[in-house]
């Protein structure tokens, strides 16, 4: 099952329908432009043809029913370009590629429905109508008014206390092998109201697969009446064991709606056909009530954790019994959760093949788009905020990275750039990487334009990446010639920024001559994780667990071997350090024995040292809230089964800020203060926040 | 009702008369089948016909469909009542499967 989410808030069952078009209907509009460009490559294939044909008739249809008049009417004249196409009367080109694309930029402007629909400024259609006109040699048509339903009758109608209805009806494929004609049933309804009907013949196989004595269609009408729900179901009386029918009332006078369906008895759905096999079953949530569900259960985690603790300290096998349990549903109660939230990163993907080609189209370059790893999950959330920073990347590369056709062949390249967007799980991250095969990043030029504007000395002593990496500061940019597409050094600061925003990092590794590679390291979830709480003094910390490799002990004598020096030797492998106590300013007495957690972070293996190391701990993280944003190295906070508060710590910026300073040491410039934090004053913004 | 095939150089034509029900819907397939396989222009006389359902409606967009692909043509060579044509509508199809020549 999929949950679609939206963020509408209290909202009359007729916006909330309006609403869930809305949104099916961008989420089409995504893949038909997906259609559009594979088509523009192939232009030949008719399945792509039969799918941007059905997907504009969807459109149409739906446009029609939820009261989207010119969007419909607009929509039926592409739809009919492609009927053209399928009739093999007109040819695929890449003109009547742009110029559905161009339409289809039209049709997203009209689902908005502006304010200032109409306006010359905005408003395109009647300027792509008369190219479609010109390319399809035809007149300008509109959705025909039906020939059954005449003005006198329409008229005649009462809609003096009508309702609208929706009513979705779906035969079962021996409907009229039983004497059944569906077509008497629809003329039924129009005589109790105004009746909008669309035909559905998606199940319809090649007709010499047919069986013709079934019934393939299935329709989607809205009926507007002041019949009742009952008196509209009766018309549908004889046949309702043989189809699945939902009636749901769309807009009413009354605050709650009254849904009624009634499903086919299992062996004649089972004989329904593709149609119900196919279709995944769906519902859309609200934003907020999937925010709130898993905050409960953050909830319930933590007191799940404060009964494990009780139940431990208590000899009572009964009750360690039932508390086991509880912590096994919470468990898949939280995985759920989570996993409710996790969405495919392929729609966002897909939405960038339209940008690469009008970047491509509009610098007159070669560009061929590969999507990777379509398929991996992320949080909602960390996916929502990754429109710009890609949009920037690739805007980035296809600017500045990819060189124009004469110029690759010039140097031994295909005319034609790949450009890769590729996805994949890292432990508890995810990785998101932005590839091209263009010319790379010139670490001298970057390194000159540092120094020019006062980020490194002209004598610093960096690594190639730590050159790299000064692309993400504000206002950098080495571009001689600033384009209306790049350029202007913003772009690269507000990835960094969005990415951080995030708990990401960003990795830039570029090859001159070759190309560049941009990574987004992202977490996969901004909600619970899996940790492993440990103390410092009398402060508990969590690391998160994807991260940690081993846990070592750390004795006084392994401190003089290392002459002072924060290194430990791990097996023959000489891993440097970080002491949590004096990181954080913790002046409790050190113990003799101290235990240092192994981690891989974004600098490689690095120890964190602690006093001790507790447990797993299933972490649900709480934002410490404005006050604490720039404390880079805490993520957030827990609350324990205990009560107290436990800080959630960055194994990556923790060691960043330490290889920072150990460089700015180095060159002589001031040591920065460490962060002074108290667990006790994050409790209360923990709390504030809580409440 | 009656079911007559005409096939001239260019032109598969079938001529329909009387009531198009499930009764006829398999026979009408069949010759749907053979006009598809002769490659050429696929036409229905519906002029004489006072009724139509949704397997004839079906059965003549699938034509349609079919013809599309394969490059071909299908069109309705003679006027047809408005009562059929509106079957069509009623049906939620914007226009009747073909339109009259």
């Amino acid at each position: 099952m999929s949950v679609y989410t939206d963020s509408g808030p209290d909202l009359s069952m007729a916006d909330r329908h309006k609403q869930a078009f809305q949104e099916e209907a961008r989420e089409t509009l995504v893949k038909l432009e997906s259609s559009l460009l594979e088509l523009n490559e192939n232009p030949k294939d008719v399945e792509l043809v039969g799918s941007v044909f059905r997907a504009l008739h969807t459109i149409k249809g739906s446009g029609s029913m939820f009261g989207f008049d010119q969007l419909a009417a607009f929509t039926h004249n592409l739809e009919n370009a492609f009927d053209e196409v399928r009739n093999g009367q007109l040819e695929v080109t890449s003109e009547l590629v742009d110029l559905s694309l161009s339409a289809l930029d039209q049709i997203k402007y009209m689902l908005e429905e502006p304010a200032d629909q109409g306006d010359a400024n905005h408003d395109k259609s009647p300027e792509i109508l008369a190219q479609l006109r010109r390319l399809t040699g035809t007149a300008e048509t509109h959705p025909p008014v039906p020939a059954s339903v005449t003005v006198e009758e329409t008229l005649s109608i009462s809609t003096e206390g009508s309702c609208e209805w929706r009513i979705r009806f779906c035969p079962g494929p021996d409907l009229m092998l039983n004497g059944t004609n569906p077509l008497l049933l629809l003329r039924e309804l129009r005589q109790m109201g105004v009746l909008r009907v669309t035909a559905n013949m998606e199940s319809l196989p090649p007709i010499a697969e047919m069986d013709p004595e079934r019934c393939y269609v299935s329709w989607d009408m809205v009926l507007t009446t002041s019949a009742s729900c009952e008196a509209i179901r009766d018309v549908f009386i004889f046949v309702e064991d043989s189809c699945e029918l939902t009636i749901e009332r769309v807009s009413s006078p009354l605050e709650e709606p009254v849904p009624a369906a009634t499903r086919a008895t299992e062996e004649q759905r089972a004989g329904a056909g593709r149609r119900a096999e196919d279709r995944e079953s769906s519902i859309r949530v609200p934003a907020g009530k999937l925010d709130e569900f898993v905050n409960l259960v953050g909830e319930l985690v933590t007191v799940q954790a404060r009964m494990s603790e009780l139940a431990a300290s208590r000899e009572d096998s009964d009750l360690l019994a039932v508390s086991e349990e509880i912590e096994r549903l919470t468990s898949s109660l939280r995985e759920n959760s989570m996993s409710i939230r996790m969405l495919p990163i392929k729609a966002t993907f897909e939405r960038f093949r339209r940008l690469v080609h009008d970047l491509a189209r509009d610098l007159h370059k070669d560009v061929e788009l590969t999507i990777e790893g379509a398929e991996t999950e992320l949080d909602k959330t960390v996916i929502d905020q990754l429109n710009d920073p890609l949009m920037h990347l690739i805007r980035n590369s296809l600017d500045h990275g990819i060189e124009s056709p004469d110029v690759r062949v010039a140097a031994g390249k295909q005319p034609t750039a790949n450009l890769r967007l590729c996805a994949r799980h890292s432990g508890a991250s995810v990785l998101i990487s932005v590839i091209d095969d263009g010319g790379g990043i010139d670490a001298a030029a970057v390194r000159e334009r540092a120094i020019l504007k006062g980020l490194i000395s002209a004598d610093a002593k960096i690594t190639e990446a730590q050159v790299f990496s000064l692309i993400l500061e504000a206002g950098f940019s080495t571009a001689a010639q600033i384009t209306d597409v790049s350029g202007r050094g913003v772009g690269m600061d507000v990835v960094r920024q969005r990415v951080e925003a995030l708990r990401g990092t960003v990795d830039i590794s570029s090859k001159s001559g070759a190309g560049t590679n941009v990574t987004l390291r992202l977490p996969l979830t901004m909600a619970i994780i899996d940790g492993l709480l440990v103390r410092v003094g009398q402060s508990f910390f969590v690391l998160p667990l994807a991260n940690t490799l081993e846990c070592i002990e750390l004795t006084r004598q392994d401190i003089a071997k290392a002459n002072g020096k924060h290194l430990v030797n791990v097996r023959g492998e000489i891993i440097p350090y970080i002491c949590l106590r004096e990181r954080l300013n913790i002046r409790t007495e050190r113990p003799e024995r101290e235990q240092i957690m192994v981690a891989e972070t974004d600098h490689g293996r690095y120890g964190f040292v602690v006093d001790q190391v507790i447990g797993d701990h299933q972490t649900v993280i709480k934002h410490l809230g404005r006050i604490y944003r720039d404390v880079q190295i805490i993520s957030g906070a827990t609350i324990l089964g205990n009560g107290n508060v436990a800080l959630i710590l960055d194994p990556h910026r923790l060691v960043q800020e330490a290889v920072k300073e150990a460089s700015m040491n180095a060159a002589g410039r001031p040591r920065r203060m460490s962060t002074r934090l108290v667990a006790g004053q994050a409790k209360n913004a923990v709390l504030l926040n809580s409440s | 009702m009656s079911i007559l095939v005409e096939q001239t150089e260019t032109m598969f034509l079938i001529h329909l008369d009387g009531e198009l029900t499930i009764s006829i819907a398999p026979e009408l397939k069949q010759i749907i089948l053979l006009g598809l396989a002769s490659a050429q222009t696929l036409s229905f006389d519906l002029q004489d016909v006072s009724e139509v359902d949704i397997t004839t409606l079906q059965l003549l967009w699938a034509a349609k469909r079919e013809a599309g692909v394969m490059g071909l043509q299908t069109t309705i060579s003679r006027q047809v009542t408005d009562s059929v044509l509106s079957a069509g509508v009623d049906a939620g199809f914007e226009t009747f499967p073909m339109s009259p020549k």
